[in-house]
């Protein structure tokens, strides 16, 4: 692997919501052109793109988009990685340039989700009958809150603490003008809302909606020659793990273990801890996923997630403040843009430009998605030293 | 914004939709069980010995096992003469307990080593949800969970015998595996033999 360390040059992602009229080319090439705009490159400097998409992934969404900004003959890779799609796409740029094939490239993540339904749980035996109500429920607001009510079992987690997390969310969203929805949700009113699986409410799941984000990766000496030092995000660590076996997996997907596998690898490969983070952007799909995190993200010991939820330490202005943007909860889930977009937000603070909701003297940051089925994406970033 | 109108009430939210309102739609109160057979006594042959016969609170639907039920997934074995029992795999290379074949352990890798292993009907609930959003045709609230078997073996089924209420569901309780025949039958019209857990009796 090369030494060489690879940077975010530019990244963007457009206001995420429901745009019926708006193909989904059309949306990749609009966070396209935001980036390249951000890095001060067109589309003939690009020597590669990754594209991610999980919905239509048959239907060569990089090309579509390629089509839509410029058709220059460079290589398409298409990813499909469940919810860490745009985390793979990024991921698989990244890979590309630390083996020294390219110093440019573009990474977009984009997804079409708006009014897609409750996801998964909907399958069932090739033959015979559907299982789904009958041996439990696949879809993934119960999936999350089984694996929410594992934590309640061991460390007595209640309702109104995992309620917590999308008053938590729904607040820093208030602060995001590309956030999907920008308003607050009082405990009383995140515990009212209809209960989809308990203990998630409507309130606790995230939102399905259209949306798309692009970063433009480039090699050192690259940013370098361009002169983009005084912006460019240092990526100290890019890691994607997968579910090993655990005795519980085949029904409860493991979404800790993978977890904790990256956060140690990223750790590691960053030669940083924990504790050196100013601020994660992570994979709360439902509210009673984000509190699992922040144990497996060591952001803190294993059993004091609750105490970290109480003591309001992951607000904006907290000891170590998680999902700034308002988190899958309210600036929305567009599955494949979902990877690229949490970059953009750690990256946007690390730059210092997130106004309201900026984490004050960020200088690292961590994102982090899950995929179900199962798979996991953590990158680590180091904002420019100016 | 009165608790009535939720901000999201546009949304598709939540790996939600839109279309599952039509079935959340319930004139009782959501702790209160649906169950379209609450009245019935729950009929079963006699070699569904673990069967409950008293009324059950929910039901998922019971009718005669008939001659040509068949289990709802591999994990259901019926045998000839004597009760239905769950069997999953165990590796003997390194002890994996698995629910399904698969080319190789999952744990190790080691190909041709998965045993038969017959499942204990008792265990210890691990987790659970109550889901009041389902998909159409799916009769809610109903309790999904997961359960450890004892000597091994982790299930997930609907939780039965027990109101969709979290103060009267114990996680760690002790289960007991139950088997009934459920109210869904393919197009047709074969009927399939499930497995629930409920609370130990």
């Amino acid at each position: 692997m090369g030494s060489e360390d690879i940077y975010i040059a530019g990244i963007d992602m457009i206001k995420f919501g429901k745009f019926p009229d708006i193909s989904i080319a059309t949306l990749g090439a609009e966070a396209a052109h935001l980036a390249l705009d951000d890095a001060g490159i067109t589309i003939n400097d690009v020597q590669a793109l990754y594209s991610g998409n999980l919905m239509m992934a048959s239907a060569m969404v990089g090309q579509q988009i390629q089509k839509e900004i410029g058709q220059t003959g460079i290589p398409v890779v298409n990813c499909a990685n469940a919810c860490a799609t745009g985390a793979t796409a990024l991921r698989e740029g990244w890979t590309a340039i630390k083996a020294g094939l390219y110093d440019i490239v573009l990474a977009v993540g984009v997804e079409k989700l708006a009014g897609a339904g409750m996801l998964g749980g909907g399958g069932g035996n090739k033959t015979g009958i559907s299982p789904e109500g009958l041996l439990g429920s696949g879809a993934m607001p119960c999936v999350f809150a089984e694996a929410g009510m594992a934590h309640s079992k061991e460390y007595g987690t209640s309702f109104e603490q995992f309620a917590q997390i999308a008053v938590k969310n729904h607040h820093h969203s208030t602060m995001n003008p590309k956030a999907r929805y920008q308003i607050e949700t009082p405990l009383e009113e995140v515990m009212n809302a209809e209960m989809i699986s308990y203990p998630n409410t409507k309130l606790m799941c995230s939102a399905n909606v259209d949306g798309a984000a692009a970063a433009v990766l480039m090699s050192e000496k690259k940013v370098k020659e361009l002169g983009l030092m005084g912006q460019a995000v240092k990526i100290r660590a890019s890691v994607l793990t997968t579910d090993p076996w655990t005795d519980r997996d085949e029904v409860m997907p493991d979404i800790n273990t993978c977890t904790r596998n990256a956060a140690a690898q990223a750790y590691e490969m960053a030669g940083v801890g924990p504790n050196d983070l100013d601020l994660v952007e992570l994979h709360d799909c439902f509210a009673t996923a984000e509190v699992l995190h922040y144990e497996n993200l060591g952001l803190c010991a294993d059993g004091e997630a609750g105490k970290l939820i109480d003591e309001k330490s992951t607000w904006l202005g907290g000891r170590i403040p998680v999902n700034l943007s308002g988190g899958l909860l309210s600036k929305g889930h567009p599955i494949g843009a979902t990877g690229i977009a949490n970059v953009y937000e750690v990256s946007t603070h690390l730059r210092g430009g997130a106004g309201k909701r900026q984490a004050e003297g960020a200088r690292i940051g961590l994102a982090h998605v899950i995929g179900l089925g199962t798979c996991c994406g953590i990158h680590i970033l180091e904002g420019p030293s100016n | 914004m009165g608790l009535a109108q939720s901000p999201k009430d546009d949304l598709e939210s939540g790996g939600i939709g839109q279309r599952p309102k039509v079935i959340a739609q319930t004139n009782h109160s959501p702790h209160v069980t649906r169950c379209r057979r609450d009245d019935e006594r729950i009929r079963t042959k006699s070699r569904l010995g673990h069967a409950k016969t008293a009324t059950d609170p929910c039901p998922i639907g019971v009718h005669t096992l008939s001659d040509n039920s068949r289990p709802i997934t591999s994990l259901v074995q019926i045998p000839d003469s004597g009760d239905p029992f769950l069997q999953g795999l165990k590796c003997k290379s390194c002890g994996a307990i698995s629910l399904k074949s698969r080319a190789a352990c999952g744990k190790c890798g080691g190909r041709d080593t998965n045993e038969p292993l017959r499942l204990a009907n008792k265990g210890k609930l691990h987790a659970f949800s109550i889901v009041y959003r389902a998909f159409p045709g799916i009769t809610v609230p109903f309790v999904s969970a997961v359960a450890d078997l004892e000597g091994g073996g982790t299930i997930k089924t609907n939780l039965i015998g027990v109101d969709p209420d979290p103060e009267k569901i114990q996680l760690g309780m002790d289960i007991d595996v139950v088997f009934q025949v459920v109210d869904r039958k393919d197009s047709e019209g074969n009927e399939y033999l499930g497995y629930f857990i409920q609370p130990a009796a």
